[in-house]
Order: structure tokens, then sequence, then C-alpha cells
């Protein structure tokens, strides 16, 4: 396959996720908030991924579903999707910004060293389940990118003099309680991932559960979620130890998205057999 | 007797509800790491779950107080007993059937529920035909598997015939019993005739199944016991075409230059198609060689409603969370917090997006 335009396009986006990651950053430590530039590069991120998907799927004729050049590249669109709206739609929580990007900036770096070749789909996936599946699941990690940048910001207020740089933001209690909320709308879409993809295996390989790693790996996650909601109304925790909790699952759910099918190479175990 | 609520309390605890989540956690990952089976593994957690869900419900004013997560959590407990339900009546078989042949509803193996309502028996089914398509796969051993098409005719009780296929990710359903085929699971299958030295016994026709295809493919050779016969017999395929060349590709099926080998002790013969070979007891007769192909046949009726206990419990935890949303907002007043440089613009905006 020709990568000629695509390549380019993505390189581009790196550098404006990443400038717009520099400029969040030092805008937290010198008061000087750019939210308009922030806003406009990830946006225009986002954009010029976009046009990489779109060229890819015409020049190869299937989404981005099944490598994991695949499996990154859609992320970083819809995690960047999820982000710049909600940074659009909530500006007392644009500092989070700060620990955001520098997520975003880091996947598209590893999305431009892995090998963009396309492999095929299989024939399982030729069912609108894939996009609802994936839809789902693109909505959970894009919930939980959020709910991370809002715990990000708690923790660092205790670490590294954070709390004078995110002096502007509402208080511990206030984002806790946000990030809880994100938590639960990426437990709904976390059921509902785990729901649809249960009736696309049943269809596809005649059960709709069968442990495989990453069937595994998104139970666990889903498992942590509903322990985290539960510790967070049985002990009244602290900000701080809520937004730790956070940041335990996004990482669960981080291994599971880009871990699993990197260490196994295809999305499901026997996917491409 | 109704049981006093102080005996329910420590079962419906949250403290309760987070040990056995942990258990669960522990559980997941053992079946995962194939250290115990999963039926059994996940029976406790599950069960002390429920438990522990029937009590919450009946203990905890607060929960049947909100709509929302009273409904969450009774479909929860439906789920769980749904998967109990499906773990005692549950069937995952296996069977291989050779072209052009009845399935007799015994199965090459299997894994039930001790409650599975056993009823392949009844299924009169037979196989019509079958495609595999390959598709050109340069620098492999062999083709890459494309199309997968498997044709069935079966009757049902009042007399009725229908007409089937089997695709890729298209199973036959019948009598709630699920026909997957299962491509990387074929063969072929020499069909002999076994006429004894025996006044009165009619000639025996078998399809005797060779190794699987393509990973067995250069150790296509079983044994064999004629009907009726105490003699075993080795019997080996041999052919000069190539399985499946991985340049061209093509479709699956009989090599027409072959031969089968027989051994008989220190005796060996070549048969092609219409040959005979006579021994004390009986005669030979190779008729040709056919194809068989491998099924998963799957049965659990509690799919579906557990898919409709799921979809609930979201909808309700989906109820619950807009309900909080509209009730308090998320910026809440903090000591010592009492003044703040940015509008409290969030609350009002969140509450905007989530009507």
């Amino acid at each position: 396959m020709n990568h000629h335009l695509e390549l380019p396009l993505l390189w581009i986006a790196l550098l404006a996720y990443t400038a717009a990651g520099v400029l969040a950053i030092l805008g937290q430590i010198f008061g000087r908030r750019m939210e308009r530039t922030v806003l406009g590069l990830v946006t225009g991120g986002l954009g010029l991924v976009s046009l990489a998907i779109v060229l890819r799927w015409m020049e190869l004729g299937y989404g981005p579903f099944a490598t994991m050049y695949e499996i990154l590249i859609s992320n970083v669109w819809s995690l960047s999707l999820i982000f710049a709206v909600t940074y659009w739609r909530l500006p007392p929580i644009r500092p989070i910004a700060a620990v955001v990007l520098p997520v975003l900036f880091v996947m598209m770096g590893w999305l431009l060293v892995t090998d963009p070749a396309g492999s095929g789909l299989p024939p399982t996936f030729d069912t609108f389940w894939l996009y609802i599946h994936i839809g789902f699941a693109k909505v959970f990690l894009g919930a939980m990118l959020v709910a991370v940048g809002l715990a990000g910001v708690v923790l660092l207020r205790h670490l590294f003099g954070g709390r004078v740089a995110f002096a502007s933001m509402p208080g511990d209690a206030s984002l806790d309680e946000l990030a809880y909320r994100f938590v639960l709308v990426g437990l709904v879409f976390d059921t509902l991932m785990l729901i649809t993809g249960a009736i696309w295996a049943q269809d596809a390989w005649g059960r709709y559960w069968g442990w495989d790693p990453l069937e595994t790996s998104s139970f666990v996650t889903w498992v942590m979620l509903a322990v985290s909601i539960h510790l967070r109304v049985t002990f009244k925790l602290r900000p701080v130890v809520g937004a730790t909790l956070v940041m335990a699952v996004f990482v669960v759910g981080f291994a599971t998205f880009f871990g699993i099918p990197f260490i196994t190479e295809t999305p499901h175990q026997g996917t491409f057999g | 007797m109704a049981m006093k609520p102080s005996l329910l309390a420590p079962l419906a605890s949250l403290k309760f509800t987070l040990t056995n989540l942990l258990l669960l956690l522990v559980a997941s990952v053992a079946v995962a790491r194939e250290s115990l089976p999963p039926t059994w593994a996940l029976a406790l957690p599950f069960a002390l779950l429920a438990v522990n869900l029937v009590a919450a419900i009946a203990c905890n004013a607060r929960l049947r107080g909100s709509p929302a997560l009273l409904t969450f959590h009774l479909a929860l407990l439906a789920m769980l007993l749904l998967a109990a339900v499906g773990r005692l009546t549950y069937l995952d078989g296996w069977v291989e059937i050779t072209e052009g042949t009845r399935f007799s509803g015994e199965l090459s193996g299997y894994d039930a529920g001790p409650w599975h309502p056993w009823g392949l028996d009844r299924l009169d089914l037979v196989s019509r035909h079958f495609d595999l398509d390959y598709l050109p796969n340069p620098g492999a051993s062999y083709a890459k598997l494309g199309e997968v098409r498997s044709r069935f005719v079966w009757r049902v009780a009042d007399g009725r015939r229908f007409e089937g296929e089997i695709r890729m990710n298209e199973p036959l359903v019948i009598d709630h019993y699920r026909f997957y085929v299962a491509p990387t699971n074929k063969g072929f299958a020499p069909v002999l005739t076994w006429e004894a030295r025996v006044s009165g016994q009619t000639p025996e026709t078998t399809h005797v199944h060779l190794p699987r295809l393509p990973d067995l493919r250069h150790a296509q050779a079983t044994e064999w016991h004629p009907p009726g016969s105490n003699r075993k017999l080795w019997i080996a395929l041999d052919h000069e075409s190539e399985f499946l060349p991985a340049e061209h590709g093509g479709d699956f099926r009989a090599p027409a230059d072959h031969h089968l080998v027989v051994r008989d002790g220190g005796q060996r013969a070549e048969l092609r198609p219409g040959d005979r070979l006579a021994f004390e007891d009986g005669v030979l007769h190779y008729q040709g060689l056919n194809r068989w192909l491998g099924y998963t046949v799957r049965w659990d009726i509690t799919t579906f409603w557990i898919l409709a206990a799921g979809v609930l419990a979201v909808l309700s935890l989906a109820w619950f969370l807009v309900e909080r949303v509209m009730r308090s907002p998320w910026r809440t007043a903090e000591p010592g917090r009492s003044t703040s440089p940015v509008p409290d613009r969030g609350a009002a905006q969140l509450h905007v997006s989530a009507r």
C-alpha cells in the first residue's frame, strides 16, 4: 500500500497535538492559558487524523479495525473528538488539557512507529455489530480519558506544586464528583460494549463468551469499574484516593485496548485463523 | 417465616458486594489462566453476588426508593439467574459430517450442562454439499481461507422439508441447536464397502475420516476395522497434487489423481476408485474419495434473555446517571474556596447537554 499522503498528515497532526499539549502545560505553569489556540490545534489535528483515516479507508476498502496501527489511529481520532467536545463545552475544566494531551500525543507517536500495512478484514468482521461494538468501546475510553484528566489534576495538586498551577479550577471535591460521573458514563458504555461484543461473538463464533485474552481483560476492566464505584460509595473516599482509583481503572482499560491486541497480535484470539 | 432484617443486613452490605466483586476478579483471572474450569470458578462469586443482590433489594430502602437503581439491580439479578440456568442446560459440541450423509445425532465430543434436554437425534439433518474457497496467500504454506458454504436439508416433525446454508458466521438454527462450520477442521473420507463372506450379511459402506487438513496434510493415514471383522487395516491416501498451493488458491476438493494404500499386516495394496481387494473373510470395495467438514453445535436458550436483561440493566443505569446529573450540579460549595476565578458555567452546561 502507498502511504504517501496518510503518513505526512499524521506527522503534522502529531506536531499539532504536541504543540497543543506544550501550550496547555506552559499555560498552567505560567498562568497564561491560551485556550483558543489549544482548541484550534486539537481540532486541526483531529481534522488531519480524520483525513488520514478517510484516505486509508478509500485505498484499502475497509475501516481501521484490525491491526495495531488501525486500532491506534481510530482511537486517537475518537479520543481527540471526545476530548475536543468536552474542552469546548466545559470551560471550567479546560486545564485538564495539560494531563490529557500528553496521553494523546504519546499515542500519536506510538502510532507513527507502528507498521501501517493493512492486513485485510476476516469474514467475521462483515457485520454491523463491528461498528456498534467498537463505537461503544470508544465512548467508554473517551469518558475514562476525561475522568483521567480530572483525576490527574486532583493528584497533581498533591504533587509537584500542582495546587498553584491548577488553582483556577474547581475544588478537588467537585472534580472528583465530575470524574465519578464520567466513570459512570464509562460504565454504561463499557457494559454496552461487552453486551454487543457478546452478541457479535455469538454470531461469529457460536459462543457469546469464550474467555479469550481480550474478553477476559475487558471483563476485568468492567469489574474494576464496578469495584471503584462501590468503593467510592461504601467508604466515602477522599478525592485523592478516588482519583487514584480512576487512574488504576484507566490503566487496565488502556492495557485492554492497546496491550492485549499488541501481545496477541489480533483483536480477538482466532479472529484471523 | 420472614427473616429479620438484622440477619440480612451483613449480606446486603456494600462491603459484601466489594468482597464478592474482588472474588469475581480473582476467579476471572484464574479462568483466563486456565487454572480453573469457568463454570466452577465463577459459580461461587456469582452465587454470592446473587445473595448480596437479593439481600440488598430486601433491606436497602434507598435502593428500593430509586426506580432506576432498583431496576438496575433486578436486571443484574436476572442476568445471574439466567447465567446459572444457561450453565445447567448448555451444550457445546463438535462433529465431523461427510458430504452427502445424514447426521446421526451423535457428536464427536461435547461439554454439556447436567440438565441439557438432548434432542439432536430427533433432527433429520442431511449434508448436501459444501464449498470452501481459498484465496492466494503468497509466502505462506498454503492458500488463505475465503468463503465457506455448507448446504443442508432437514425435515420437521410434521414432515415438511427445509433447505438451508451455513456460512462463515451464519449458523443453521434448528430447534435452538446452532450449527457452525469449523473450516479449519476438514478432510478427506475414503468411501469403503465391506462385503463379508458370510451368507445373509449385506455389504456395509463406511466413510473413513482421514486426519484433518491442512495441518495434518503430511499424515493422511488411519486405522480401520471392517464392520463385523476382527481385521485391522491401515489406510493411507497417496496423491501427487499439492494441497491448496499458496500462489493459486482454489477450492477444497478431492484430488482427481490419487490412490489408496491399504496395509494388512505385512501385505500392501494400492486401490483406485472402483478397485476391489479380496481377503479371507470379505472383499473391500473402494468406491471413491469423499470429503468431511467439521461443525460446532451449540445450544443455550438463555442467551437472548441474558441480552435483554443486560440491555435493561444498562438503560436503568443510564436513567440513574441522568437523574443524578439533573438532581445536583457537580460543582459543590467547598470550605476554603470562597472565590473562584472561573465562572461556574460547567454545571449548567452539563445540565443542558444531559437534557
